[in-house]
């Protein structure tokens, strides 16, 4: 038994060097169809990236205290409805901070020169909840317990709801693209052992003629294909590794922009691509040899 | 050893044999006479059971191998040492990797292959070119290359089917003398051939056909 796994392997390495063309043309097709993959990865993080950083930069609730309450009576009420709202932080924006905010015109400066108790005093506060309806839920509570002292309550719950279906949208996208890629890639693969097996049939009739062992035939084929997996996989983490060392660096604060530099680390995805080019390569083979029967 | 029972093997064009029963015993070297397209082949592929046997039986040792299992039909073919006239030797393996292919076949260790290989190529008078390729020899070699194939693991049988169909008279004479030298260890051999002058001063046993019927 131990000399037939020594066949069964000498046959897999040595198909290297008996037919480099098909070993050459399988590995790169491989190394495409592992590429897309890896894009279809990126684009997945890059769209979980853009939900997390919506939610931690966008999602906020600014409450306009009644103007009839001075500074230190609305930075009391701000830090009791900061109790209901359990915000990760807020900040309290006084008259004064709200009127500099406003940048109005010089000529209407002039008109209210510094008579500005007409302002509310702004409480902001950033939440991590994206949960609409619990978010409905807490101003409720807000309301019910502050309702004389607040002016205003403004959060953005139509932007927020479009942003969570758009995302939604992109995720189901991503994922039927990558199960589409992942499918014509088997075939892709198993279509290119087909052809390598198809011109080694008369070296297949051969070993049957001389009572090889299905498993014999078989198996060369199918560790032969996750060698080329393997090689796919090394090519392709070689360009990965090249893109990720390019300097690709963005000078911008907006979330969106932020969210286009992979969270996921170079060493993940030559984990996914070893993984996914030695299952490739095994499908890819084991589908070529099974479409392949040479029966004699 | 090798018994057929009525057999019948239907092939395109007409061609096969029809309701054939002969036994051959062990150890001997028969002959298979007949015209081109008279059913030689056939009853050579049929004992290597590479066609479908439509009807009859045929014992091979006791067993029918027309009822053999893939695994079973492996493990007879394995006992089996095949000679063919377009010599089927792969290219891209050398002389030594070509005879060694049915020792691995079996699990030999790699010592004794390189053993067995080294005797068979110098009985065939070929140790000389054990790392060359199949198309770098001539037809005389590359058949003599097959020989040794056929030889090198000590089978029960050797079918050939027509060994000498593609080599000049004195090349076929050294591949009739090396089968008959494996005969005479007590192999059974069956060899198709349809050139009567080159063997008519050797020929003990035969079986003539034609039109795919037993004639003598």
């Amino acid at each position: 038994m131990i000399e037939k796994i020594k066949f069964i392997m000498n046959e897999s390495i040595k198909s290297f060097s008996r037919y480099p063309l098909q070993s050459i043309i399988s590995s790169l097709t491989i190394t495409m169809c592992l590429l897309i993959l890896t894009f279809i990865i990126y684009l997945s993080n890059v769209s979980n990236n853009l939900s997390d950083n919506f939610k931690s930069k966008e999602l906020f609730i600014n409450v306009y205290i009644d103007n009839k309450n001075n500074d230190f009576e609305s930075k009391e009420i701000c830090e009791e409805i900061d109790e209901i709202i359990k915000s990760d932080s807020f900040q309290f924006l006084s008259k004064n901070k709200v009127y500099q905010t406003m940048n109005v015109s010089k000529s209407i400066d002039e008109l209210i020169g510094n008579d500005i108790n007409f302002l509310p005093c702004l409480c902001k506060y950033d939440i991590s909840e994206g949960d609409t309806d619990i978010i409905d839920k807490t101003i409720n509570s807000v309301k019910l317990n502050h309702d004389s002292d607040i002016s205003k309550i403004v959060y953005p719950k139509s932007y927020l709801n479009k942003f969570e279906k758009f995302i939604s949208i992109i995720y189901s996208f991503i994922f039927l693209l990558g199960i589409i890629i992942l499918v014509v890639s088997i075939f892709n693969t198993s279509n290119v052992i087909k052809l390598n097996i198809n011109s080694r049939k008369e070296v297949l009739k051969t070993m049957i003629l001389h009572g090889a062992d299905d498993y014999l035939i078989k198996l060369p084929y199918l560790i032969e294909g996750m060698f080329h997996g393997l090689i796919a996989s090394l090519i392709s983490s070689s360009i990965i590794l090249f893109i990720f060392n390019l300097d690709m660096s963005f000078d911008s604060n907006h979330f969106v922009v932020n969210s286009f530099v992979s969270t996921l680390e170079a060493k993940s995805y030559i984990f996914l691509n070893l993984i996914l080019g030695i299952l490739l390569g095994y499908l890819g083979s084991n589908l070529g040899v099974n479409k392949n029967k040479i029966e004699l | 050893m090798i018994e057929f029972h009525k057999v019948t093997v239907r092939r395109q064009n007409k061609k096969g044999i029809k309701g054939i029963s002969f036994n051959i015993k062990k150890g001997r070297f028969v002959y298979l006479m007949g015209p081109t397209g008279a059913g030689k082949s056939t009853i050579i592929k049929s004992i290597l059971r590479s066609v479908h046997i439509n009807e009859g039986k045929i014992l091979v040792s006791g067993n029918d191998i027309s009822k053999f299992k893939k695994n079973e039909l492996a493990k007879y073919r394995r006992d089996i040492g095949m000679i063919f006239q377009d010599f089927k030797l792969i290219n891209d393996r050398s002389v030594f990797e070509n005879i060694a292919l049915p020792l691995y076949l079996l699990g030999t260790s790699k010592d004794i292959v390189e053993q067995k290989v080294n005797n068979v190529l110098s009985k065939v008078g070929l140790i000389n070119k054990k790392s060359v390729f199949p198309f770098e020899l001539s037809g005389g070699e590359q058949q003599k290359v097959c020989v040794a194939r056929a030889i090198v693991k000590k089978p029960s049988i050797i079918l050939a089917d027509e060994p000498t169909g593609n080599l000049d008279p004195s090349a076929s004479d050294d591949i009739i003398d090396l089968l008959e030298n494996e005969s005479n260890n007590g192999t059974t051999i069956i060899m198709a051939t349809h050139n009567y002058p080159l063997i008519e001063n050797r020929i003990k046993y035969f079986i003539e056909i034609n039109d795919g019927k037993l004639v003598a």
